[in-house]
């Protein structure tokens, strides 16, 4: 199947993993909003070729990565202190993950999810299916590409991948991570390694959920474990914030936390009837590291 | 079959309220630009620009009267649409830039799973530095905060300049995305 990307892209694409920089090829048009040479933007801008996994190929090929081996953290759940900090810090207790999640949590409708991440190579794949929406996205040669297959043509973007090695911060205080400043409060996201955002935002690296749900540790504890898919998992049972829980018509939630990943194998929200309004459930998954 | 494309979408585009700051920071050699780019302060239909270097076409969602300054922007749509934030932070540098994002969202019709944000540099093309994936749905509100290193640059000049920040909707049906103010800070 031939796939149309823009010469553009494919240069920038290389010109941007050259220099460690991210690139977008956008299906959208632009406007002439930059006071940049636009002589010598249009020579890279504007043509457009016919790409054929040989032509993808090389372009993979032009990107210097070096993807260096990372080191697993250890650390045992033992309280809601190192419970929290493991679910907001998965991706230190990991490097390759597999699985298939189905939930509800994107936009209320059904979704499946697919997923296979390799931290140490750098290569992960993702397949977001729901009956409108079939998204795939794969990493490889410190290439990001998202494909939306509902689309018959420009339906390609593309980015430079987000290593490990590239984000050198101390994550070790979580207290540092959230902050409140004349009434507003901050949080402190990671960069995200495994460069699949879905399969993270509800999975395998939730950062949006644990500042959601567990950074006030007064709303929720640990109720024991439970054996899911053959893991051991924590169970978290909680309520939300006032705020928090409006947004998600969510009252009070379980959470299911693989004690040796942190990543989050099931979730299920219900609503002030104890009527399940959110759900995730992962229904296939492996670790090998 | 070629086709005539452009690359970069920018369906609107705002620039206002900028604060900048020059502090020596770390090293006498260091310097902090930092600054908060909010959008429709001053005009609801958002041609109240502090930089005067962009135009755009058509409009990005909705107005909200509501969010950071009292204005937001709201996009409902499956069709993908970038949100620019544009600063004149006047940095030209050959070395390395250490950068922090914040984007404030506080709004329960904020709701994309995945909003994507760019950092775009321009000292001869315009380029990308830095993206992030943030899940709008599931973020508590208040400000989000990103942090990286842009690596020296060996583009046709020399140096970066950090110029503008974009928002790109997911496509998702069903759900919203927002746009409200956008922080940025840069060391280098």
């Amino acid at each position: 199947m031939n796939i149309k990307l823009t010469i553009a892209a494919a240069t920038a694409i290389a010109l941007s993993s050259f220099i460690g920089v991210s690139m977008l090829s956008s299906k959208n048009t632009s406007t002439d909003f930059h006071n940049y040479d636009h002589a010598q933007a249009a020579s890279v801008n504007n043509e457009t070729a016919t790409l054929n996994s040989e032509t993808l190929s090389e372009v993979s090929s032009l990107s210097i990565t070096e993807v260096p081996q990372t080191q697993l953290k250890e650390l045992e759940i033992t309280d809601k202190d190192t419970c929290y900090h493991k679910l907001l810090n998965s991706i230190d207790y990991y490097n390759t993950a597999s699985g298939k999640i189905e939930t509800n949590m994107l936009n209320g409708n059904d979704f499946s999810i697919e997923y296979n991440v390799d931290m140490n190579t750098g290569n992960a794949y993702q397949h977001v299916v729901s009956f409108d929406f079939d998204e795939e996205v794969f990493c490889e040669n410190g290439i990001v590409t998202i494909v939306n297959n509902l689309l018959q043509s420009d339906n390609i973007s593309s980015s430079p991948a987000v290593t490990k090695s590239a984000d050198t911060g101390n994550y070790d205080d979580d207290g540092k991570r959230v902050d409140c400043e004349n009434g507003i409060m901050s949080y402190h996201y990671r960069l995200n390694p495994t460069n699949l955002h879905y399969a993270s935002t509800v999975s395998i690296f939730p950062q949006e959920m644990a500042f959601g749900f567990l950074s006030d540790k007064e709303l929720w504890n640990i109720s024991g474990k439970e054996n899911y898919l053959n893991r051991e998992t924590f169970v978290i049972e909680g309520s939300t914030s006032p705020e928090y829980g409006a947004k998600l018509n969510i009252n009070n939630f379980k959470m299911n936390i693989d004690s040796q990943t942190g990543i989050l194998l099931g979730f299920e929200g219900y609503d002030a009837s104890g009527v399940l309004t959110n759900y995730m459930k992962t229904v296939e998954f492996s670790n090998a590291q | 079959m070629i086709k005539l494309k452009r690359m970069f979408c920018v369906l609107t585009s705002c620039a206002t309220s900028i604060l900048l700051i020059n502090t020596p920071l770390f090293s006498a050699n260091a310097t902090t630009i930092a600054g908060i780019v909010d959008n429709d302060t001053s005009n609801p239909y958002y041609s109240n620009y502090s930089n005067t270097i962009h135009s755009f076409n058509g409009t990005w969602g909705t107005y909200l009267s509501n969010g950071y300054n009292n204005d937001s922007r709201l996009r409902q749509s499956i069709t993908k649409g970038n949100y620019e934030w544009v600063w004149n932070a006047n940095i030209y540098t050959t070395s390395s830039i250490n950068w922090i994002a914040k984007v404030y969202l506080a709004n329960a019709s904020f709701t994309d799973p995945n909003a994507y944000y760019e950092i775009y540099e321009d000292t001869y093309i315009t380029m990308p530095c830095h993206y992030f994936h943030l899940n709008q749905n599931l973020a508590p509100n208040g400000f989000s905060v990103f942090s990286g290193t842009m690596p020296p640059s060996p583009n046709y000049n020399g140096t970066l300049n950090p110029w503008f920040g974009l928002v790109q909707n997911s496509g998702i049906s069903g759900v919203g995305t927002g746009a409200d103010a956008f922080y940025f800070q840069f060391t280098y």
